[in-house]
């Protein structure tokens, strides 16, 4: 009798379990047959295009790692990958720096009406294209006709190049990619600073702990989770960096401006070079991936969990 | 001991009166000095956020030859539509803004769609493979798209869509990101709402649609809403997958018409800017509370 029992339940059981996973498999497979489609297949082809020469049309030619040994010779490449990883450090340090410090300034503050204007204006940039702020800036900073060398001048500053010089136009783009993403880092640290109870920093008061005293033993040991969080997601948009280049300054003076991903754009789209822009993106994905992996393995040290 | 003698025995109440007022005075002060102090340069900094939007939009009632006058205006002297008038003669804007338009409500809508079923699948079904297939897809967020681009461009120009517009939707109807945001929704769902639907006879189907979206608001409207400015914004898409002006969408088209106009004609590029940011800030006020609660939330899109 137990033993019929159990075996109609297990039966009944099995025909669950199996209509349950008939449902599971109908529910992901948009998304599972797209991610086959497209990013595991292409991902795959990917670094298997990276070993062969292939221009597009004619047949393609397995050549081992000879992309990755001219990549690593081509003074190009390497320049591109420096200007990159200038670019990403700087912009990483000044969009999540700024956007800390913001953020803490901005939930010092005791007005509402203050906190919540000053939140709106540096998130709104956030939303607004690359492309559009591109080319916004690329006419105020013009050098000869530009509304801020125009004030700059009015400040008694001299003219400064700031697209047509290449050390300039360096810095413009990443002063650009401050002005489009602080607000988003902001908003990161604002997230964070909420999540920081009030009653830390009542018990520090009691002690007679100061404002600099409450903020660099509460307020930002408390911040490092964001702060870790920032960085990676950062770093990882900085490496991929095209748009404001593109669209600003094409790279140039020279290659001042040359990123990684414009430099594979052009191979790929402009010359035809599948293979080489494909060992381009394998290169840029083993960067972005041992930075990510060693952050996160450095984190363990300094980002503080409660 | 000293310091006794020094406390009175009986504290005069207009003493502690006057010292808690003083007290509160100062809080008072220290509160408007530190906000006084912070909150300037904040604001200065809120200005160079607004000046360049200030700018676009002043410059674009401008004729040509007030480009050169100095100072620049920042009201400007007359409010001219000449320049919006000569975006819609020198390309099809709109054409552009209603791709843009297209391209992004399909792509939301699907994404609201397949990244609900796949939520729901991975938080409340069980089935084999389960736990290796979510772990790829988390996986994916990490590897940039760079890294798929040639071959992903071979299968669309095979699956014909080179040149359609079809290239900037099928590609993101599903998102890795969206399901995740979904999964983690639907895993706070208690049991009982479930347990109950599948007592009264509801099949999977139907509790994904009658208990679990109906609950999935929140989340579906914050899946929207970046979805919905990360499509629009979409750039780099479009440059390699669209080659005819009657298929782009805003980004491409603007800088089409730079390539139409060259440097010359600021105005209508200004205007162009403008015709471009209203949307967005439009949107942007709409769903300013959604937005920042997405962004803060999830963290990974919109940047």
């Amino acid at each position: 009798m137990s033993a019929l029992r159990l075996r109609l339940a297990s039966r009944n059981w099995n025909s669950l379990v199996i209509r349950e996973a008939i449902a599971g498999y109908f529910f992901i497979l948009p998304t599972l047959l797209s991610f086959l489609v497209f990013f595991l297949i292409p991902t795959i082809s990917g670094f298997g295009m990276s070993f062969f020469e292939w221009d597009f049309f004619s047949e393609p030619e397995y050549v081992g790692a000879e992309n990755f040994v001219e990549l690593f010779s081509d003074k190009l490449f390497l320049r591109t990958l420096r200007n990159t990883a200038i670019f990403a450090v700087s912009a990483t340090s000044l969009n999540v720096g700024l956007g800390m410090f913001i953020a803490i300034g901005i939930n010092s503050i005791k007005w509402r009406w203050l906190k919540a204007f000053l939140r709106t204006s540096y998130f709104i940039p956030v939303v607004i294209s690359t492309v559009v702020v591109a080319l916004l800036f690329g006419f105020l900073l013009q050098e000869s006709t530009g509304v801020v060398n125009y004030y700059f001048s009015r400040l008694g500053i001299d003219r400064i190049p700031w697209l047509t010089s290449s050390t300039w136009a360096f810095r413009s783009i990443v002063l650009i990619d401050v002005w489009k993403h602080v607000g988003f880092f902001t908003l990161i640290f604002l997230a964070g600073l909420q999540g920081i109870p009030s009653e830390l920093y009542e018990a520090a008061v009691v002690d007679g702990a100061g404002r600099l005293v409450r903020l660099t033993r509460i307020t930002i040991p408390l911040l490092t989770p964001s702060l870790f969080f920032a960085l990676i997601i950062a770093l990882i948009g900085a490496f991929q960096v095209f748009e404001s280049m593109y669209v600003l300054t094409n790279g140039g003076p020279g290659d001042a401006t040359r990123t990684v991903v414009m430099l594979l754009y052009r191979e790929a789209f402009g010359s035809f070079n599948m293979g080489y822009a494909a060992s381009m993106a394998v290169v840029l994905f083993v960067i972005i991936l041992a930075l990510t992996v060693s952050q996160i393995w450095i984190g363990d040290r300094w980002v503080f969990y409660r | 001991m000293s310091f006794a003698s020094s406390i009175p025995s009986k504290p005069n109440p207009i003493l502690l009166w006057s010292a808690a007022l003083l007290a509160k005075l100062r809080d008072k002060w220290q509160t408007y000095l530190v906000n006084a102090l912070i909150g300037t340069p904040l604001i200065a900094g809120a200005l160079i956020m607004f000046l360049p939007l200030v700018w676009s939009v002043s410059f674009s009632f401008g004729q040509p030859h007030e480009f050169f006058k100095l100072p620049p205006p920042v009201i400007p002297s007359a409010i001219r539509l000449d320049n919006y008038e000569s975006v819609f003669q020198r390309v099809d804007f709109a054409r552009f803004f209603l791709n843009s338009v297209a391209v992004t409500a399909c792509v939301t809508i699907a994404q609201l769609i397949t990244c609900s079923m796949a939520g729901y699948a991975f938080a409340r079904l069980r089935f084999p493979g389960k736990r290796l297939i979510f772990i790829l897809f988390l996986a994916s967020m990490m590897v940039p798209q760079h890294v798929t681009l040639i071959p992903v461009f071979i299968i669309i120009r095979g699956m014909g869509l080179y040149n359609n517009l079809g290239a900037l939707i099928v590609p993101y109807a599903t998102s890795v990101f969206g399901t995740f945001l979904l999964k983690q929704f639907f895993e706070t769902i208690p049991n009982e709402l479930e347990d109950a639907a599948k007592i009264d006879g509801a099949g999977f189907l139907q509790i994904y649609r009658l208990v679990m979206l109906p609950l999935a608001g929140p989340p579906l409207a914050t899946l929207a809403i970046l979805t919905f400015n990360s499509s629009w914004n979409n750039f780099f898409w479009p440059l390699i997958f669209i080659n005819s002006a009657e298929k782009m969408t805003l980004p491409l088209g603007m800088i089409y018409l730079r390539g139409q106009d060259g440097v010359t004609n600021t105005g209508v590029l200004m205007a162009a800017i403008v015709l471009n940011l209203i949307p967005v800030l439009v949107f942007f006020m709409i769903f300013q509370r959604k937005l920042v609660e997405g962004v803060t939330l999830t963290g990974l899109k919109g940047a």
